[in-house]
């Protein structure tokens, strides 16, 4: 049955429409991946690593010290440590649990640049951790870099490993 | 007759595959709400013009339902698919599980609908039209 011009006419309007679309969702999804790509990429790629840590006395109670090494490579959006998380333990004993806030919109590295930051930070040790902790030898530091990583919609929190051994004052007096 | 059925049937399959990558992409933009650069309901509007498009088309009610079927029912997998592209061996069967089943969900709870609607409303945009100018069959 041959085909009425209205129909030809609805017909290639409506293959129009669907090529629209097909094009439509092609463009968004590139622009989506490029971005989902670049934040996986990113996470597989960041690393964090302790430089030195050591636990000390001090005139007021004890304190770690920690450096911590922070390397990423370039991602389009900005990324801020939030805060450097870990345990201390030695031989199954728990020498708490340390939280370093880092301060508030400290940017790792700026859009589309990769980062590498060597951060010094300290904590004091609870007075009923720093008795077995300093006298004894190196205890394991394990826990992460709480990262800020800021995606078009919303501030995500990524978490990267940390480990390392934590020098101690052993062998010295108060 | 049999002829003119299986030409139908291939045009509304070609169809269904053609709102397939629409479907799916709505669908893995949701899933990745968060890197989404623009407002996410605007994922929706390829798929719902995919499926206006199928109903303006006028075809018989079987193969405007095999069209939907296609491109709804397959769009969960493909969109999978598209989520787990970058994600690394380690965690692909994580991701995979998560995006299957967000894809899940929204084809039952939006996709769906949405696609229904979509072809009723390209279905009465040519009802319309063809109210207003009845068919001549001149060519």
């Amino acid at each position: 049955m041959p085909m009425s011009r209205l129909d030809a006419r609805v017909r290639a309007i409506s293959h129009a429409v669907l090529a629209l679309a097909l094009v439509a969702s092609i463009v968004l999804w590139a622009m989506v991946q490029a971005t989902y790509s670049d934040y996986v990429e990113w996470t597989h790629g960041a690393r964090a690593e302790v430089v030195a840590a050591s636990a000390l006395w001090m005139p007021d109670g004890a304190e770690i010290a920690v450096e911590v090494l922070f390397t990423a490579p370039p991602v389009r959006f900005q990324t801020e440590i939030e805060s450097v998380q870990f345990n201390v333990r030695r031989t199954g004993v728990h020498y708490g649990f340390y939280n370093i806030p880092v301060p508030v919109g400290f940017v790792v590295a700026p859009r589309g640049e990769g980062a590498h930051a060597v951060l010094s930070l300290y904590a004091p040790i609870a007075p009923e951790n720093s008795g077995g902790l300093l006298v004894g030898p190196p205890a394991a530091m394990s826990g992460y870099v709480a990262m800020r990583v800021h995606l078009p919609h919303r501030k995500q929190i990524v978490r990267v490993a940390l480990e390392g051994d934590l020098s101690t004052a052993w062998g010295v007096r108060k | 007759m049999n002829g003119r059925l299986r030409a139908d049937a291939l045009e509304s399959a070609a169809r269904g595959a053609a709102a397939l990558p629409a479907a799916a992409t709505a669908l893995a933009c949701l899933v990745l709400r968060d890197h989404v650069p623009c407002p996410p309901w605007i994922a929706f509007i390829p798929p719902a013009l995919a499926w206006a498009s199928i109903g303006l088309a006028g075809h018989s009610m079987e193969s405007l339902l095999m069209s939907l079927a296609l491109s709804v029912g397959l769009s969960p997998l493909l969109a999978t698919g598209m989520v787990l592209l970058p994600a690394g061996p380690h965690e692909a069967s994580m991701v995979a599980l998560i995006a299957f089943r967000q894809s899940i969900a929204a084809t039952i709870g939006i996709m769906t609908p949405l696609a229904l609607v979509s072809a009723w409303i390209g279905g009465a945009v040519r009802g319309l039209l063809d109210r207003a100018n009845p068919p001549t069959w001149n060519t």
